[in-house]
């Protein structure tokens, strides 16, 4: 606990700086790094879609025939 | 029938159940004066810090005995097909929230008497604006059991509805804490004046939660 | 019911992407190098340029998520699109709230020697974080999607009302007992030149992170949903003992 008294001392508030710039950008860049791989993982784990309409066609909620899921 | 009636028989329902069942005199009330204890312990009773933080920790208790009010009210709709039941009888969604909101105004009013008394003994308080404190209990209560109903129903019938429901509840009960907790200072310190503001805030959420829940209660209870 | 799996189009989405990261690169020469030291708060003043677009992004999240259930709820536009978004956005939210409060504490104990401090912003912040924990708890819970969407968009609805009543007792509260106002967090007051254009900087970059970031939880939430779909197709099959003949034959 000394040690934070003495870092309440304002010159030291280039290492809160550090802590909360670095900290900020280590979250989001594992957030959407962790996102990414999730929608990776989904995508490959969907079969590719038939063309849309026909009978053979997934259909989703609505009843219509999916759209492509595209090419990402 | 009236929407009136309907919630008049819903609620009288309710109080029936309590009335055979004793759940709430005899394990509700009974936590909420453990917790008035527990707060005996916690702080030096010794040095009046009691008496001065009395309404903040007379609320506290009552907000956490409400959890399990609102809980109760919930299952006891679980048990023997209730749910179906009530569906069945065809009543008016608004009238199964206000009749059940209603009852646990009152159940909860039972409470905080008792509560309110335990703690004035325990913690040695002075009384005084009586009016106030009885004004504040009634509007801070009414939007506690509004709310509390609103988001009982939400998370009724699931798994986790113990856990679920404080987390859901007890943060948008902050203000109904704040301003009831203020008042009663206010109140108990013999400046009466001061409280009337809170009262009106709590009067509003009051009537806002109240309002919301005739409008949605019954979409929710459709889907439990 | 128009199903999309996608807000933005792949490429619109890659743009929001790249712009993402410049302004991001633009915001920390500003903020670290470009803007100058404050006189008083020293080096601290830093974080203050991540501070304040956080909260922005915190607070515009919750709106989203609020308007998109209202729009859900609304007989003519709904649409579990709606309903994806609103989980999207409370996802984003909680993350930036959650951010707004840690680097609110960086900042405030170097400058006032506080972790935290009672006043209505931070309180309401507070509140804020535990709201959009329990309407994300809420969510996790399985069920029939419109009946579930329903539930999750009136338990939005009912929360986003609460925040300003929160605000102002909190304000009410704290204004009645002025001994607190050692922490005053003057955000908006005499800031100009370098670092007013650094804060908007943040704001500028925050927000096209936040459309970014959107998309891609939106279209993680979509692609989910399929396979939930799927996988209950299957299952159904399975049980059965015979494939769809509506179905392809996988």
């Amino acid at each position: 606990m000394t040690l934070a008294v003495h870092l309440a001392d304002a010159n030291y508030g280039w290492a809160y700086v550090i802590v909360g710039w670095t900290l900020t950008g280590t979250v989001l860049a594992a957030y959407f790094a962790r996102m990414a791989l999730r929608i990776r993982r989904a995508e490959r784990t969907l079969p590719p879609e038939p063309a849309a309409g026909g009978p053979g066609a997934m259909r989703g909620p609505s009843g219509r025939p999916h759209e492509n899921l595209g090419n990402r | 029938m009236s929407v009136w009636r309907e919630a008049g028989l819903v609620a009288g329902k309710d109080l029936r159940i309590e009335s055979r069942s004793r759940v709430a005199l005899a394990q509700i009330l009974p936590f909420g004066l453990i917790v008035v204890l527990l707060f005996a312990f916690a702080l030096d009773p010794d040095r009046g810090i009691l008496a001065r933080v009395a309404p903040g920790l007379f609320w506290v208790a009552v907000l956490l005995a409400s959890l399990l009010a609102i809980g109760r009210a919930f299952s006891v709709e679980e048990q023997h097909n209730a749910r179906d039941g009530l569906r069945l009888a065809g009543l008016d969604g608004a009238a199964i929230f206000l009749g059940k909101a209603a009852a646990i105004v009152l159940e909860l009013l039972a409470l905080e008497v008792v509560l309110g008394a335990g703690v004035v003994l325990l913690y040695d308080v002075d009384v005084h604006g009586v009016g106030v404190l009885i004004l504040t209990a009634l509007a801070a209560t009414i939007g506690l059991a509004a709310t509390g109903t609103l988001y009982g129903v939400l998370a009724a019938g699931f798994r986790s509805r113990e856990t679920l429901l404080p987390l859901l509840l007890l943060p948008v009960l902050a203000p109904v804490m704040l301003g009831a907790t203020r008042a009663f200072e206010d109140g108990l310190e013999g400046v009466p004046g001061d409280a009337w503001p809170w009262v009106a805030l709590l009067g509003i959420f009051a009537g806002l939660y109240t309002a919301i829940g005739v409008l949605a209660f019954g979409a929710l209870w459709e889907e439990t | 019911m128009r199903e999309k799996d996608r807000l933005l189009d792949p490429w619109l989405s890659r743009v929001f992407g790249w712009a993402s990261i410049v302004s991001i690169v633009v915001l920390a020469l500003f903020g670290l190098w470009g803007a100058p030291e404050d006189a008083t708060q020293k080096e601290a003043q830093r974080l203050m340029y991540l501070h304040v677009p956080a909260a922005w992004l915190a607070y515009l999240a919750f709106g989203v998520t609020a308007l998109a259930s209202a729009l859900f709820l609304w007989p003519r536009t709904r649409s579990l699109v709606w309903d994806r978004i609103a989980g999207a956005s409370a996802e984003l939210g909680v993350l930036f709230t959650a951010l707004t409060l840690v680097l609110g504490s960086l900042w405030g104990r170097p400058v006032w020697g506080v972790w935290w401090a009672w006043d209505a912003r931070l309180v309401t912040t507070a509140v804020l974080f535990f709201l959009y924990l329990g309407y994300l708890a809420l969510r996790r819970i399985p069920g029939e999607p419109i009946g579930s969407a329903k539930r999750n968009a009136i338990a939005a609805l009912i929360a986003f009302v609460d925040v300003p009543i929160v605000h102002f007792s909190v304000e009410w509260w704290r204004t009645l007992h002025q001994k607190a106002t050692v922490f005053n967090p003057q955000l908006d007051a005499h800031i100009d030149g370098v670092m007013a254009l650094t804060l908007w900087i943040g704001v500028i970059a925050f927000t096209i992170l936040y459309v970014y970031l959107l998309d891609r939880r939106y279209r993680l939430a979509s692609l989910e949903d399929e396979m939930e779909e799927r996988e209950i197709a299957a299952a159904i099959e399975a049980r059965i003992g015979a494939p769809d003949p509506v179905e392809v034959g996988r």
